[in-house]
């Protein structure tokens, strides 16, 4: 068997190996000239040229090297961009001085090479075009050309002839001689080679008057022009302040050193500026405090301190090296620092302590502005998240610290309303009224002060006096709808007083002045329920009336009837709601539907919360309601929207009852849904003021993952809040208590004491152990009933014994003595005039 | 932050007569109806300097971060112009190293 010899591949001659080869480093060249890959473009032509001298690959040459020396000339390189531009006319036969070769000797100053060249082209009577453009080109940088290199060009060049007038508006601006630059400036033809120099130095009179001007001239300059180099930090000082930076940064040093001068800042300033324009827009302050502190030789004292102010709070660990920055501050600033970087952290407290020492620096400064630092600075903890709650209620050091800042600075009338209002909301009246009488010392024609004083005058039943601060209110600002509400509404509470004192004719007198005041179709309704109430039970007129209130309101049964019933509190706190309602035509015995507790949502959503007083407005459709949360009646509703917005509702109008039944259906319903959680919980939580079981605790934390999951914002701090109050009682452990005793056995022993001692005893000691205030408010809950009052009673005792341990229930004389806790002071009350007169019976 | 004295264009020393010119003339250039978002930062900038104690309340308790801006403009303001030497000129417009 033979072996086969492999196949060789046949080769090539010499000749078409040689036209193959350069066809391809032709191919080559082009590829790297078009790519802007000039180095390589010219080896490569160069390597060409060695084979074929071919007039196309010559002109590849060219175009390389002219690419390469652009490209340096862009990098500011042109010394090494006019060598690669000589080697180019030597190499492939171009011409020296075509293209951007005499711009880049003139930048480098070779201004005899360039002269020279000039006259050769008058010599050879160049064509005026290009001598017009070379003139151009050449005539800044003969201005600071020796004399005698300008002496040398022809008589008749314009470049000679306009030379002095350009050189002499130079000098002149620069030595603020205004008529000798006119002058000049006016010596300079429109056809001058120096013509550009005139707007330029226009601009720089300008900016030092009127910027925007000086911008509207610039910009009328095109950016090629032969002046360019000195138009160029005008450009910058005109552009909007927050584009100056990175434009000044593109500048050559020397035109920063203009733009400088320019702007009027030393010299020293330079590098900071030129490092803080390579920054960026972005950079965090403490980059930029860093910087600052790199530089703070040159930071000038001026803005050091204000710096330092601003930035140091971003840098807490470097805030005592820092001081070097700026060695003078006034006592208290770095207290201040100090506090604001912690608000920036986020702690308060640590920052409360710093704001109380910069305010004590402060104040003992003595200065007018020292005190009034120190007023902020009190007004400003006093408003911080820790005394100021998120629905705007001041806590008790809060009104302290407002009230130490009026030492130092009694002109803020706010402050004084909000004492006013704290103390008034606080039922601390006498103190309400001792701050409104100082307040009205010092604005005594402010509408908001007298807004307060007749809040405050409301709040003390005293209308006589509210009506007359009304009234002067009312001269100063007659459209001020808040208090033509308040006057209104003063005139409907004193009718309701009238018709409790059974003076009938002098109510119907209030609600014909309240009329004056309200106009609503709600508070018409309200006027007509209490003309209603003047008549007697079960009369024709009542009916009439009240039916028209009803119609009026406009809305179903349930939600007219719930009014109907809260208007009713004031006037028949203990009123039976079936003969009100028997009055209006509402009838109670229809189950309540969806569509009527959809309609007292919306006006749940719309009127604001009252205490009740005695009367339940909702009771006669409570269990109706309740019914809605169970089983079929409850899946009748279609979607979760709108059952939150019950729950909202009843949450709003603090119906804690009906709000657990609610959000334990949704829960159920909708378990995804972390909202049902959150108001079941805070249901609970509203009854007994802590979280009182584990299970609700784990159900809250797992609502708050999946509020997190969902990017629910308002739900996580709604929860974080509840978990902020809530405050669980420590263990039992009262001295004299059994430490086993539960609250559950606390509540045992009470009612046994109740058994044997009797309710009528029993609600004397409790009114002593709870005192006045929450015995009232007990009261107020209980309806009236006398079981369920026991009832709340026991639960408030026990709730007590158990969160503290100095509280001793009553039950405990028998065994040791109690702690009675002394009954809050009632303020003394006018005794009530059985002939009261018309409101603002002067 | 957005410096409230640069919004206005107003120096740091300028009094309540001063501030409320500059806050006038800055909105009649820009009404609410040509330009909102830059009438609402002028007019929150007029708010934090409208009175000597709203001004004092910034001074200490904005902790607003400065931006690059700021920190340029605080370290420039104050300062007169003036202008460059005539050498200074002609050595720009000569060319030469540091030029472009």
């Amino acid at each position: 068997m033979s072996r086969k010899h492999p196949r060789t591949a046949k080769q090539p001659s010499d000749a078409s190996a040689e036209i193959e080869g350069t066809t391809t480093g032709s191919d080559e060249a082009g590829v790297h000239l078009a790519k802007g890959r000039y180095r390589e473009a010219i080896e490569a032509y160069k390597k060409l040229l060695k084979q074929v001298r071919c007039p196309e690959w010559i002109d590849g040459l060219a175009a390389a090297y002219a690419g390469r020396a652009q490209a340096l000339a862009d990098k500011s390189m042109r010394r090494e961009a006019i060598a690669i531009w000589k080697n180019r006319a030597d190499l492939c036969g171009k011409s020296l001085w075509e293209g951007p070769y005499l711009a880049w000797m003139v930048a480098e100053g070779k201004l005899t090479d360039v002269l020279k060249y000039l006259s050769s082209r008058y010599a050879a009577d160049a064509p005026p075009d290009e001598l017009t453009a070379l003139e151009t080109l050449l005539a800044p940088a003969l201005l600071s050309a020796e004399a005698a290199a300008v002496a040398g060009l022809p008589a008749a060049s314009p470049l000679l002839r306009h030379h002095p007038a350009a050189y002499a508006a130079v000098l002149a601006y620069a030595q603020h001689d205004a008529t000798a630059l006119d002058t000049a400036l006016t010596e300079i033809p429109f056809r001058s080679p120096y013509r550009d120099l005139r707007p330029i130095l226009k601009a720089m009179l300008l900016l030092e008057t009127d910027v925007l001007a000086a911008r509207a001239t610039i910009e009328r300059l095109p950016t090629d022009g032969p002046f360019e180099r000195l138009a160029a930090p005008l450009r910058v000082l005109a552009l909007p302040p927050d584009a100056q930076l990175p434009a000044l940064a593109k500048l050559s040093p020397a035109q920063q050193r203009i733009a400088a001068d320019l702007w009027g800042v030393p010299e020293s300033l330079g590098p900071l500026l030129h490092a803080l324009a390579a920054l960026g827009k972005e950079a965090n302050p403490a980059t930029l405090f860093d910087l600052l502190l790199r530089h703070c030789r040159s930071v000038p004292a001026t803005s050091a301190s204000r710096l330092w102010r601003q930035l140091a709070p971003w840098s807490p660990k470097r805030i005592g090296e820092s001081l070097r920055l700026c060695s003078k501050q006034p006592p208290g600033a770095e207290a201040c620092v100090r506090a604001l970087a912690d608000e920036i952290k986020g702690s308060f407290r640590e920052a409360e302590h710093q704001w109380e020492d910069a305010a004590t620096q402060f104040a003992a400064n003595g200065e007018t502005d020292g005190r009034l630092r120190a007023a902020l600075i009190l007004r400003h903890m006093a408003l911080s998240p820790d005394h100021l709650s998120r629905d705007n209620t001041l806590d008790d050091a809060g009104a302290d610290m407002l009230t130490r800042s009026l030492a130092y600075d009694v002109y803020d009338r706010d402050v004084h309303v909000r004492l006013i209002s704290f103390w008034r909301l606080h039922n601390d009246l006498k103190k309400a009224r001792a701050r409104l009488d100082f307040a009205l010392t010092y604005f005594p024609d402010d509408t908001a002060v007298l807004a307060e004083a007749v809040a405050t005058a409301l709040a003390g039943g005293a209308f006589k006096k509210a009506s007359t601060w009304a009234r002067r209110l009312l001269v100063l600002d007659p459209l001020n709808a808040q208090v033509r509400m308040l006057v209104g509404n003063a005139h409907l509470s004193h009718a309701g007083k009238q018709i409790i004192a059974g003076k009938l004719e002098a109510a119907r007198d209030e609600i014909t002045e309240a009329a004056d005041w309200l106009s609503t179709p709600v508070e018409r309704g309200r006027m007509l329920a209490l003309r209603a109430w003047t008549y007697p039970a079960s009369s024709p007129e009542r009916q009439q009336i009240v039916r028209e209130a009803i119609a009026c309101w406009g809305s179903g049964n349930l939600a007219a009837g719930w009014r109907l019933l809260r208007e009713a509190q004031d006037v028949f706190p203990r009123g039976k709601p079936a003969q009100l309602l028997q009055d209006a035509e509402i009838n109670t015995t229809q189950p309540v539907i969806w569509a009527d507790l959809l309609t007292l949502v919306q006006l749940f959503e719309t009127e604001g919360r009252r205490t009740r007083r005695g009367l339940d407005p909702l009771s006669p459709w409570r269990k109706s309601i309740e019914k809605l949360a169970h089983g079929r009646a409850f899946n009748a509703l279609p979607d979760a929207t709108e059952t939150i917005r019950v729950c909202e509702a009843f949450n709003r109008h603090h119906e804690h009852d009906l709000l657990e039944k609610f959000a334990e259906a949704g829960r159920r319903r909708w378990p995804q849904q972390p909202i049902f959680i959150y108001h079941a919980v805070a249901a609970r939580f509203e009854k007994h003021q802590y979280i009182d079981s584990d299970s609700d605790y784990d159900a809250l934390e797992n609502a708050h993952r999946m509020a997190h999951q969902e990017n629910n914002r308002k739900l996580l701090m709604r929860i974080d809040a509840l978990f902020e109050a809530d405050n669980p009682p420590p263990e039992f452990n009262a001295p004299g208590i059994p430490a086993a005793l539960g609250g559950s056995a606390i509540k045992s022993m009470i009612k046994m004491m109740v058994s044997i001692e009797g309710e009528k005893s029993f609600l004397k000691m409790a009114k002593n152990a709870l005192g006045n205030a929450a015995f009232i408010q007990a009261e107020k809950d209980s309806d009236g009933n006398r079981a369920v009052l026991v009832d709340r009673l026991i639960d408030l005792l026990a709730a007590a014994a158990g969160a503290s341990a100095d509280f001793m229930p009553p039950f405990m004389p028998p065994f040791a003595p109690a702690r009675i806790v002394p009954a809050t002071k009632k303020p003394a009350q006018k005794p009530t005039d059985p002939g009261q007169g018309s409101l603002f019976d002067d | 932050m957005t410096d409230p004295y640069r919004v206005l264009g107003i120096s740091r020393d300028a009094d309540d007569a001063a501030i409320r010119a500059a806050y006038l003339v800055a909105v009649r250039d820009c009404p609410p109806e040509r330009d909102a978002v830059r009438f609402a930062a002028l007019r929150q900038a007029y708010d934090a300097l409208a009175t000597q104690r709203a001004r004092l309340a910034h001074d200490l308790f904005s902790c607003e971060a400065p931006t690059t801006d700021d920190v340029s403009h605080a370290l420039t303001a104050g300062f007169s112009p003036r202008r460059p030497t005539a050498a200074a000129l002609l050595r720009l417009l000569g060319g030469g190293s540091d030029g472009r």
